[in-house]
């Protein structure tokens, strides 16, 4: 091997198409390692995507599979052939609806993928009357869990839309030399996994969140009857098993995610928690304390980041302080604004609008730090959380909620309460605001941890050693209990 | 949070569980809790019991908060999974039945049957044109300037079929902007071509026609500018603009007036006035354009090429060869049955409306391909009975109306026609489009040659029958 490897970033619906954490954190690999050359496959909604991110010149290609766009054009399979696809598609479905028949997944997958890359229209294969004849006729039979919630044609119809959608990246040639590096669970690992497979490429799966889990989460209230979930929902976890199972390396954010990724099937010996990392420099000591008790928080303003637990909180915070503030900076992204909304309202409804600021998008992230005594993070559901780590790296101390990574990130460098409880919230942010040597000290802990742990120059080495590792020898990545980062004043 | 795409458009799912009071027992301490066991079935019962998979329920114990450490606290399990399991193996599964959606078939009854008398009123024109069509009479012992006139009324159906197939296609695009240009560009056109025919049928057939010309001309601007209205929908300005026109000529008919200088201006008020609302309406439209870089085009197929709209043109053809057909008998022009057919095509479109809304139905009681099929056939049955049953009593209405006897005879053959011409509606309205043009065209052809008019429609409405039992039976074609 001569010289850094080439990598391939699998995304979808984030870099360089879209803002947000993990987008950052694509970034932060690909400038930090200026001579390693990086393709992106990007999954993309309708494939007209502009790119929200300057490439650097190490960026060599970008290209997208489109989920939306135009239905890929093809003839469906006629005769013997198509009597051969249904039979591989009907083993397919049934790994999906029946648990003893879950070990048929992977084949019929590559099955699938062998179809599409060997110029087979998959699409025009699924969209057809006969492969909806094959799931109809299949998921009644008695012995079905899909059975008993009767489904309809039109079920038939809605399931084969989205299996069809959600398959659609395995048409596009996948990478054939150097690392594929997935940055997320889900159908991003797809070409993952056929290019590990057709052409023995490493591949790497790094989760911020668990895309499964969140998957499930969604789908409760996705407009669908029973056995159209339960179709849809097997593909997702038989995908990641498929994905944990596939991978050479699994590196998670956090040790919280090692669960879901154990408990879908992942040999514990190639998980590997890689922590997120920031720059110490760009996030110096933030400076002096607002006048007024402050409150600040930074981040995309949307429902996942459950703001109405913040603000009522906040509301029981001003009934003690009332000269107290809260000072919210972000955007909602677009289509979003109805949730930005309703939090207006509430602060309405709770009369506290007048010390409630809707800053909006702010361009140096760390003023919005700097702007509050204490920093505060409300989230339902996090991996391992750059806002947070960088409120600590600029010496805040912080009161964040107890998911994904929060609480291996904080330790006892800040508080942590539990997520959707605005009286705990408040109650810590009372304390805080009501002691100003406990939050120096706090505020010194917490840039000391993100100094020794979360540097953005320790994730970015990490991740080098592993692509280096991974393209000489994909087995040799595997775990080692040194390579592990240990969870220290971890108080979980 | 991982990033992640809805697998389709315009799908928007929330991970977050809508807002509810705490849990009670959050407060209670652990000791006191009465049965954690029942307490987690309590808690968590509602979503183990419609989850699809232990990890469902492992997902919502974990949105709501709870570390692994509170369910060994709270629950005895080892961990979030472990209560999971429990809870999906202890609960009965149940099958909520998710919100319906509305159907999108739904057309307001009044609409369709003012489309249908704005499609025949242009006829209304005719006996104020009186005078204009005295002269020698044409080939075949038509009347004088009826080769002109029917060749360009051919051209203009045929013509505005394409156009309005054109401009839905830019219209679903959200391109507003194009979709302007396309019908000013095609409005334009359409008068170049109609009357173009009609001058050429003069040229090869008439004699000393300059009336019939004249006549011609404004009838195309009509037929041409009333297209726009009724491509956007604004049935009901037309109505407004064809209003003096038709109440006049519908007095001439009568016997209550004579054609005048003053009726032929009452005309050409109706025509001003449609231009002038089509003009105003395409302005509208245009500066509705949300500008095209707003739309995603690639979030769609791309727009087809032009030929696409071609046999949308060709399928105008064969319709209207057939319903002007009907008006021939024997060297005479009998309007009637025309009349008919064309009033009826309002109904038409409400019935095919109906169809597809009782598919929309249909999908969702089907547990079987085979029972779908049979719920779509007898559907299309139901419809095309309507549809006959209307025209049956258009028909009578006719002959009631001109007093005369000829419609009565020509009964069966006219309701064999409209079967056909309903059925390959049908058949266009769900994308069958190259199947309808098939048995139609040969059909119109066979018509024009002479073949009788009830064999044709016969023959073609039972092909068209067979043909649209099939193919809407299949579930895919409903996508």
């Amino acid at each position: 091997m001569n010289g850094p490897p080439e990598v391939t970033l699998l995304t979808e619906g984030t870099y360089p198409y879209a803002h947000g954490g993990v987008s950052v954190w694509c970034d932060q690999l690909v400038r930090g390692m200026p001579d390693v050359r990086f393709h992106v496959l990007g999954i993309t909604g309708s494939g007209s995507e502009p790119h929200a991110w300057a490439l650097p010149p190490n960026v060599a290609s970008v290209s997208s599979v489109p989920l939306w766009g135009r239905t890929p054009q093809g003839k469906a399979p006629r005769g013997r052939a198509l009597r051969r696809f249904l039979a591989g598609y009907e083993r397919f479905l049934l790994s999906l609806l029946d648990a003893d028949f879950e070990h048929h997944f992977a084949d019929e997958l590559y099955e699938l993928a062998e179809f599409a890359l060997s110029g087979g229209s998959l699409s025009a294969a699924l969209r057809g009357e006969d492969a909806l004849r094959s799931l109809q006729a299949l998921w009644r039979r008695p012995f079905l869990a899909t059975h008993q919630a009767r489904p309809t044609v039109h079920d038939a119809l809605q399931a084969t839309d989205l299996l069809e959608h959600a398959l659609r990246p395995l048409a596009v040639q996948p990478p054939s030399r150097g690392v594929a590096h997935a940055v997320t669970g889900g159908l991003a690992v797809l070409p993952g996994l056929t290019a590990r497979r057709f052409h023995g490429v490493p591949l790497l799966l790094s989760e911020h969140g668990i895309y499964l889990r969140e998957r499930y989460l969604s789908y409760r209230s996705a407009p669908y009857r029973w056995p159209v979930k339960a179709l849809i929902l097997g593909f997702f976890r038989l995908l990641a098993t498929e994905g944990y199972r596939g991978a050479d390396l699994i590196t998670p954010c956090n040790r919280y995610n090692r669960r879901w990724e154990e408990r879908g099937g992942c040999d514990p010996q190639r998980i590997r928690t890689v922590y997120n990392g920031v720059d110490p420099d760009l996030f110096p000591f933030a400076g002096p304390e607002p006048e007024a008790p402050t409150l600040s928080w930074a981040g995309r303003i949307d429902p996942i980041k459950d703001l109405e637990t913040l603000i009522e909180a906040f509301a029981l915070v001003q009934a003690e302080l009332p000269d107290a503030r809260l000072r919210l900076f972000g955007a909602a992204p677009a289509g979003g604004e109805v949730y930005l909304e309703r939090c207006r309202k509430l602060t309405v409804e709770l009369g506290v609008e007048e010390a409630v600021v809707f800053e909006g998008r702010i361009d140096t992230v760390r003023h919005a730090y700097a702007a509050g005594s204490v920093v505060m993070l409300s989230s339902v559901s996090e991996g391992f959380p750059f806002s947070l780590i960088e409120a600590m790296a600029c010496g805040r101390p912080t009161v964040s909620t107890d998911v994904g990574g929060v609480r291996e990130a904080v330790a006892d460098a800040g508080l942590v309460v539990p997520p959707r409880e605005p009286e705990a919230m408040a109650r810590a942010a009372l304390e805080l605001l009501r002691d100003r040597p406990r939050r120096a000290a706090l505020g010194e802990a917490a840039r000391t941890r993100v100094i020794d742990r979360f540097t953005l120059g320790r994730t970015v080495a990490t991740f080098r050693g592993v692509y280096e590792a991974l393209a000489a020898d994909p087995r040799s990545a595997a775990w080692s209990p040194s390579a592990e980062p240990a969870l220290a004043r971890c108080s979980a | 949070m991982s990033a992640h795409l809805e697998l389709l458009p315009g799908l928007r799912l929330s991970p977050l569980a809508p807002r509810r009071p705490r849990p009670p027992l959050a407060a209670v301490p652990v000791e006191r809790a009465a049965d954690p066991v029942e307490e987690a079935a309590l808690r968590f019962g509602a979503v183990a019991a419609t989850a699809v998979h232990p990890f469902e329920v492992a997902a919502a114990i974990e949105a709501e908060g709870m570390s692994d450490r509170q369910v060994q606290h709270r629950y005895g399990r080892v961990d979030a999974f472990q209560l999971a399991e429990d809870l999906y193996a202890d609960t009965p599964r149940s099958y909520p039945e998710p919100e319906q959606a509305p159907s999108p078939w739904s057309a307001p009854l009044s609409r369709s049957l003012l489309r249908g008398v704005l499609y025949a009123l242009p006829g209304l024109a005719f006996p104020l044109a009186g005078p204009l069509f005295a002269g020698p009479a044409d080939a075949c012992g038509l009347p004088h300037g009826a080769f002109a006139l029917a060749l360009s009324v051919l051209v203009h159906w045929a013509w505005n079929q394409a156009l309005a197939h054109r401009t839905h296609t830019w219209l679903g695009r959200g391109g507003s902007r194009a979709a302007a240009r396309c019908l000013l560009l095609g409005t334009g056109t359409g008068v170049i071509l109609g009357w173009g025919a009609a001058v050429l049928a003069a040229l090869l057939w008439e004699r000393g026609s300059a009336g019939v010309l004249l006549f011609c001309l404004a009838q195309s601007c009509s037929m041409a500018f009333s297209c726009v209205l009724l491509v956007l929908g604004r049935e009901s300005v037309l109505l407004r603009a064809l209003a003096p026109g038709a109440l006049c000529g519908a007095a001439v008919l009568l016997g209550l007036l004579r054609p005048s200088p003053l009726t032929s201006a009452l005309l050409l008020l109706s025509l001003a006035l449609t231009c002038r609302e089509a003009l105003r309406e395409l302005s509208v439209l245009r500066g509705r354009g949300a500008p095209e870089a707003g739309w995603s085009g690639a979030a769609v197929d791309p727009v087809p090429p032009l030929r696409a709209s071609l046999p949308h043109g060709l399928f105008g053809v064969a319709m209207s060869l057939l319903t002007l057909g009907v008006a021939v008998h024997a060297g005479r022009i009998d309007p009637a049955p025309t009349v008919a057919l064309t009033v009826s095509m309002g109904p038409a479109e409400w019935l095919l409306y109906g169809y597809r809304d009782r598919v929309h139905g249909a999908l969702r009681l089907a547990r079987t391909v085979r029972g779908f099929a049979l719920l779509s056939a007898g559907s299309v049955l139901v419809g095309l009975g309507s549809y006959l049953g209307v025209l049956a009593v258009l028909s009578g209405a006719m002959v009631a109306a001109t007093a005369g006897d000829g419609l009565g005879r020509q009964l069966p053959a006219l309701l064999a026609l409209g079967a056909a011409l309903w059925t390959a509606l049908l058949l266009q309205a769900t994308g069958a489009l190259w199947a309808a043009i098939g048995v139609c065209l040969p059909a119109a052809l066979a018509a024009v040659a002479g073949v009788a008019e009830g064999l044709v429609g016969t023959v073609a409405a039972a092909l068209l029958l067979l043909i649209a039992c099939r193919t809407l039976g299949r579930v895919t074609v409903h996508r």
